[in-house]
């Protein structure tokens, strides 16, 4: 499957679970911010990428990845990010400005920072996987 | 032009539908599983205790000629919650109606009641339901298709004279567990309500002192207790495809209290 492919099916998804039209979906459209989804639809977008790409994706996996090789206490401290955390973050999440990714953000903001470009990374990442 | 009577053209029926009932070998839960059976269900029953009951409703239910399963299982324990949902897709391949009908209850006014008893209830009345509709509901979200019944009680919604608090305490949350699923889960198709019955007649109700139920037909309306087929009954539409609007609702069936 190439990245067009994954992408028009990560697009094909996110139309199922929130209410968009098709052409406001773009690679830098944020899941939360800009298509309006909810906790709810964040979960139901993970399991419909499941079942369409016939994937297992981790819970909170973005977050496991970013504190991946550090030392949790080093990550976030009192539900706020520290300097290497926000620096693992930048990394696992390439696709995002960097500049919206700061020392001291709330670890509970992480998921407004989702595009669909993060989602189709995921899918590209588990597909690899399960090749 | 007149439109043209039909008697007989509304039918509830469960052909073809995989049910599952927790507590069903007894009381009201034995009344729902042959009820569904009657309506065509296929039907398996989770009970603890009883095997001499389990095996007699499972003969019931084969009797309408559809399939019975009874799995032995502790519903407040969620390894063996999980595991029985395992073996029912495992045989009958999906389930489309589960029922949390499960609930003990010891009378015990509450200024007497040890931290066990309170625990116990806690953990059959309201765990039971996280056990067994946490990993049906998972199921049910794959094929966008389900019906969840949850059995409580009208003492979780207003106060009945003389019921104890620990028993009502579990009974109200049932319809927060009702009102907060449906919304969470409607967006797969899965329609999640709930029956709050009076004072039915099953094991509870025949150990009132006679006294009690003197009184309870003085102040019931209908003046006497239900049956477990009147609440089995409206179980059968609710759970039906006939059924495809209401969601979150709880239904009391009382005799009017």
């Amino acid at each position: 499957m190439d990245r067009n492919e994954i992408i028009d099916g990560v697009k094909e998804c996110l139309l199922e679970c929130v209410r968009a039209e098709a052409d406001s979906i773009t690679l830098k459209s944020r899941i939360i911010d800009d298509l309006g989804a909810d906790s709810l639809d964040l979960l139901d977008i993970i399991f419909t990428l499941e079942r369409k790409f016939k994937i297992k994706i981790k819970q909170g996996e973005i977050v496991k990845m970013a504190q991946d090789g550090i030392p949790p206490e080093e990550f976030q401290k009192n539900d706020r990010l520290l300097a290497k955390g926000a620096e693992r973050l930048r990394e696992v999440l390439s696709e995002v400005n960097t500049d919206e990714i700061t020392e001291g953000m709330s670890t509970a903001k992480i998921p407004y920072l989702f595009n669909v470009e993060t989602f189709v990374k995921i899918v590209e990442r588990n597909l690899g996987k399960t090749a | 032009m007149k439109p043209e009577r039909k008697p007989n053209s509304i039918t509830i029926t469960l052909a073809g539908k995989i049910a599952v009932v927790t507590g069903g070998s007894r009381g009201i839960g034995r009344a729902i599983a042959l009820k569904f059976a009657e309506a065509g269900a296929d039907v398996c029953i989770i009970y603890k205790n009883s095997d001499p009951d389990a095996k007699s409703v499972v003969q019931e239910i084969e009797a309408y000629g559809v399939r019975a399963l009874a799995i032995k299982c502790d519903a407040s324990s969620a390894e063996q919650a999980g595991h029985a949902v395992e073996k029912i897709v495992g045989k009958f391949e999906k389930i489309d109606i589960l029922v949390n009908n499960v609930a003990i209850t010891e009378n015990i006014p509450f200024l007497a009641l040890e931290s066990e008893s309170w625990q116990k209830a806690v953990s059959v009345n309201i765990n039971s339901f996280y056990n067994f509709t946490h990993p049906v509901v998972h199921h049910m979200k794959d094929r966008r298709y389900g019906r969840i019944l949850n059995i409580g009680s009208i003492c979780g919604i207003r106060p009945i004279a003389a019921v104890p608090v620990h028993y009502a305490t579990t009974k109200g949350a049932v319809n927060a567990f009702t009102f907060t699923l449906a919304r969470e889960v409607a967006r797969y198709n899965i329609l999640v309500n709930s029956i709050a019955p009076g004072l039915i007649e099953t094991d509870f109700a025949a150990g009132l002192p006679e006294v009690r139920m003197k009184d309870f037909e003085k102040f019931c309306p209908l003046a006497r207790p239900g049956q477990p087929s009147e609440i089995a009954n409206f179980a059968v539409f609710m759970v039906s495809d006939l059924n495809t609007y209401m969601t979150g609702e709880t239904v009391i069936i009382s005799g009017g209290l």
